[in-house]
Formats: structure tokens, sequence, C-alpha cells
């Protein structure tokens, strides 16, 4: 067992892939409900903890969309008003409320998925794809605290000289193109040089390996097996029309029978798979850091 | 040999993206429309990266894509007391007329995916990735005549930000709706429009004033040391 943070890249990719599609192919109100709590469970145990204001806004969206949808989309037979002549179906007020718990469910989760993918782990999947665009991409990250702080410096020299002046928007401009140019001839040649470095190195000389940061365990081959089959089994009770739901002209859903109820169990097993790693590696943590201080 | 590859490259972006786009809206059902969508928007980018794989000789190349693309990112931080007024598009598009085509998409492309690390990334990032490269791929196409004139060059901004920001919307609308609803659409153009008049108006503006300077440093890179 290791939290899911620790797990490969790859598979960590995989699993949130294999969450992210049954949440989006289809407005369903128990699947996004289910998705929407494991993601706030999920989101408060990684990245920076439970904030109300966060939250908040994942639980606004779906009012927001309730009120939304009504005024584009007139289908549904249970007619609450008319608005401007057009009718305003409690159909649509029901969908729009359940398409708002959707994104939010998709949001949260792709929030989880950027807090657990740092910079290490996003290099270590696209490096397997294409080593060159892998390299492009990680220099240029360095780059960027690089240049910040040369622009700082820059700014600075300017400020001594008088040439930097930002008292009004043509000014900021100004003053803000001429750190940039010095910037650029400086990052220009500083490349240049790197290249070279590079070079000389024997840089695309012939085939390089890679320095593995993440390696591949037993666990990992678990989880890739694990979460293609539990969200398989969803989208096959969605093939068989045992996990669907109509909205227009009259809100159904079909009776899910042992198909559906399956496919229900198997997509909360596989959404709390996620959380569930994270909490038991968190309480393990507690109990070894208890069991250090009295050694 | 070198005919194939070129059409190759022209077919990719503007034959094959259409035709999955059209495709996928016939075959897909509404709810998966815009599934479909991002997923060719995906295939799209990782066919370039792979062109752009095989294309790397030596290092000096690989590292001037990384420094524009830094460079487009650091800007952001440079010109932080004006909100809204980024030099994203106009640094991708001064890359793609000097040093080619592939290698403003790259810029472009790379330059969402990092600038979002900082702003925020979500299922949006695809469609920024995508679109920013094709302002740079398209630019790298007209290199001619926007290396000669000004106000064409001008234009091109104003059109590459009207541009970037209609297709943005379209996501929008798509990952609201499932499919392209014209009202929301009209809608959602209505509520981006001081957006886009922002990205039409500092796109010329940085394009005018970076253009001649950033055009003189590249060529002079070029020159010296044979990029």
């Amino acid at each position: 067992m290791k939290s899911l943070t620790n797990h490969h890249p790859g598979a960590v990719c995989l699993y949130f892939l294999c969450v992210q599609l049954p949440i989006v192919l289809g407005i369903h109100p128990v699947i996004a409900g289910t998705a929407l709590a494991a993601g706030l469970l999920f989101q408060s145990l990684t990245g920076e903890g439970f904030r109300l204001r966060r939250a908040a806004f994942y639980l606004i969206l779906p009012l927001l969309s309730a009120l939304v949808n009504p005024l584009f989309n007139h289908n549904g037979v249970t007619v609450l008003f008319f608005l401007n002549s057009n009718p305003v179906t409690g159909e649509a007020v029901a969908c729009g409320a359940v398409t708002g718990l959707v994104i939010s469910a998709a949001l949260i989760w792709a929030r989880c998925f950027s807090d657990i993918m740092d910079t290490d782990r996003l290099l270590c999947v696209t490096g397997a794809l294409s080593p060159g665009v892998s390299l492009t991409l990680s220099m240029a990250l360095r780059y960027v605290p690089l240049m910040r702080r040369q622009a700082g410096k820059i700014r600075e020299a300017h400020r001594a000289a008088g040439l930097l002046r930002e008292d009004n928007g043509p000014d900021r401009i100004r003053s803000g193109m001429r750190v940039f140019s010095g910037l650029t001839t400086w990052a220009l040649e500083n490349g240049i040089i790197t290249a070279d470095s590079m070079a000389a190195r024997g840089y695309g000389s012939g085939k390089r390996t890679r320095y593995r940061l993440f390696p591949w365990e037993r666990n990992d081959t678990l989880l890739s097996l694990l979460a293609p089959a539990l969200a398989g089994l969803e989208l096959l009770a969605c093939l068989q029309g045992r996990i669907g739901y109509t909205w227009y002209p009259v809100m159904s859903s079909p009776e899910p029978g042992p198909w559906g109820l399956a496919g229900y169990g198997a997509f909360a097993l596989l959404s709390l798979t996620g959380p569930a790693l994270e909490l038991a590696e968190r309480i393990r943590w507690r109990k070894r850091g208890r069991e250090q201080t009295w050694a | 040999m070198t005919g194939i590859k070129k059409g190759l490259r022209l077919a990719v972006p503007f034959l094959l993206m259409p035709l999955a786009v059209v495709g996928s809206a016939l075959l897909a059902g509404e709810g998966l429309y815009a599934w479909s969508i991002l997923l060719m928007v995906i295939l799209t980018q990782v066919l370039f990266f792979a062109g752009f794989e095989k294309r790397i000789v030596g290092s000096r190349r690989l590292v001037i894509t990384a420094v524009m693309t830094a460079l487009s990112v650091a800007g952001r931080f440079v010109f932080a007391l004006l909100p809204g007024f980024k030099p994203i598009t106009a640094i991708v598009v001064i890359t793609a007329i000097f040093i080619g085509g592939e290698t403003g998409f790259m810029v472009g492309s790379l330059s969402a995916l990092i600038s979002n690390f900082f702003a925020g990334q979500g299922p949006w990032t695809p469609f920024q990735m995508f679109a920013w490269g094709m302002i740079g791929l398209v630019a790298g196409y007209l290199s001619g005549p926007l290396k000669k004139s000004r106000i064409l060059l001008s234009l091109y901004g104003i059109f590459a930000g009207v541009a970037y920001s209609l297709f943005m919307d379209v996501w929008t609308v798509l990952w609201y709706h499932g499919s392209l609803n014209w009202g929301l659409y009209a809608a959602a153009v209505a509520t981006a429009l001081p957006y886009t008049l922002s990205y039409a108006v500092s796109n010329v503006v940085f394009l005018l004033l970076l253009g001649r300077p950033f055009g003189e440093k590249l060529e002079r890179v070029k020159l010296k040391y044979g990029v």
C-alpha cells in the first residue's frame, strides 16, 4: 500500500482518466453526486486541504447552471411559468442543476489531478512520449524563475539609471518594454551558451537513457488493472441501458437491476480509491510518528 | 520526398483536424461531442510533438524554443502592473515569423501549458495550447508579408486576438452544453467582448513595439551562431 501521490505518474494519469470518463459521459445525478462528494473529500486530503470558499464555489455552480439553462432550453412538459413568452420548464431547471453538478465534479477532479501531478511527474509522463519536447518543457520551466530574477535585476539597474518610470500607462509600457528587451538579449545569449555546453557534453550524439525518479511497482500494476476494470463495469452498465437518465420531455431513469447496481457500486469504489489511499497513508504516517516519539 | 513531407505538414492541421471535428459531430452523440473534440485537439498536438521530436537536430534549436517559451511566460510578470496585458501572442507570432511556423507552434503550445502552471490548469488547457499553437503556425506560413509590412502585422495581431477569443468561447459553450448552441455561443461571445478587445489591442501594441527589436535580436542570433 502507498498513497496515490506516491504511485507512478503513468498509473496516476490512468486512474484520473478512468474517473473522469464516467463523470463526463452522461448527465446523471447519482454519478455526478458521488463524484463530487468523493472529489471534495479527495481535495481536502491533498493539496492545500479543505477550503470553504472553494468548496462553496463547486456547490454554487449547479445553482447558477439551474438558473441559466431554462433561458436557452425550452424542452420538457412541466411548465413552471413563462418568461418573455418562452416557457420555463421544471425539466430544464433540473437538467441545468445536474449539468452544473457534472461540471463541478469534473473541475474538482481536474483540480486534484493538477495538485498531484507536479512538474516532475508531468515530465516523467511526457518524457516517455517524447524526450525532445519533454526536455524543451523542462528547460522552459527552469528559465521562467531565472528570468523573473534577471528581470528584477534589470529593473533595479534601470531605476538607478533613471530610466524606469511607472506613473501612468504609456510610461509603464515603455519602461516594461525596455526591461523586456534587455531580458531577451540576455536570455538568448545565455541560451546559446547552454546549447553549446549541451553539445560539448555530447547531447544528440547517441541514444540517451533516462533517469527514473519514479519506480513502477506492484501497486502501480494493481491500480492500472483495477481502475479500468471498475470504469469498464460502469460504462458497460451504461451501454446496457441500466445507468442513464432521460431529461426531455419527461424525466425518467431506467430500473437499475443487478447490472446497474454493480455499475454504481463500481464507480463509488473507483472514485473513493484515491481518497482512501491518501487517508490510509496519512493514518500510517501518524502512527509511525507516534511510535518514533515513544521509542 | 520533401514534397510528401510538406503535404503532410499542411494536411494535418488543415484537413485532418476539420475532418475529425465534423466526423465526431456526425458519429458521436450530443454529450460526447465536447469530449471527442477535446480528444482530437490533444491528438493533433501529439502529432505535432512527434514531428518536432524528429526534426530537432542539434541543441540550439531546442534551446531557442525553450528560451522563447520562457520569455513569453516571464512577460506576464514583467508587465504585471498592467492587468490583461500579456505578450504571449506577440512573442509566438514573432518567433514563428523569424524562426519558422513549427517552432511557433511549439512555443505557443508550450507557453499555454507553462503559463497555466501559474494561472491554473484545467480541461481548457489543451484548447489554449491548440489555439496559441495554430496562431504561431499560421504566422509561420505568412512570414514573408508579415515581415515586410507593419500594417499587416497589426492586422494579424487583431485577427489572432479575435480568433483566439472566439475559439475559446466555442470551448466554453461545448463544455457547458455538450454541443454547440448558437444562443449560448452569442451570449458567451458578448460577455467575452471586453477580453476580446483587450487581447486585440495588447497584441497590436506588443507586435508593433516588439516586432522590430525582437526580429533584430533573433536575426542576430541566427547570423552569429547559425541556428
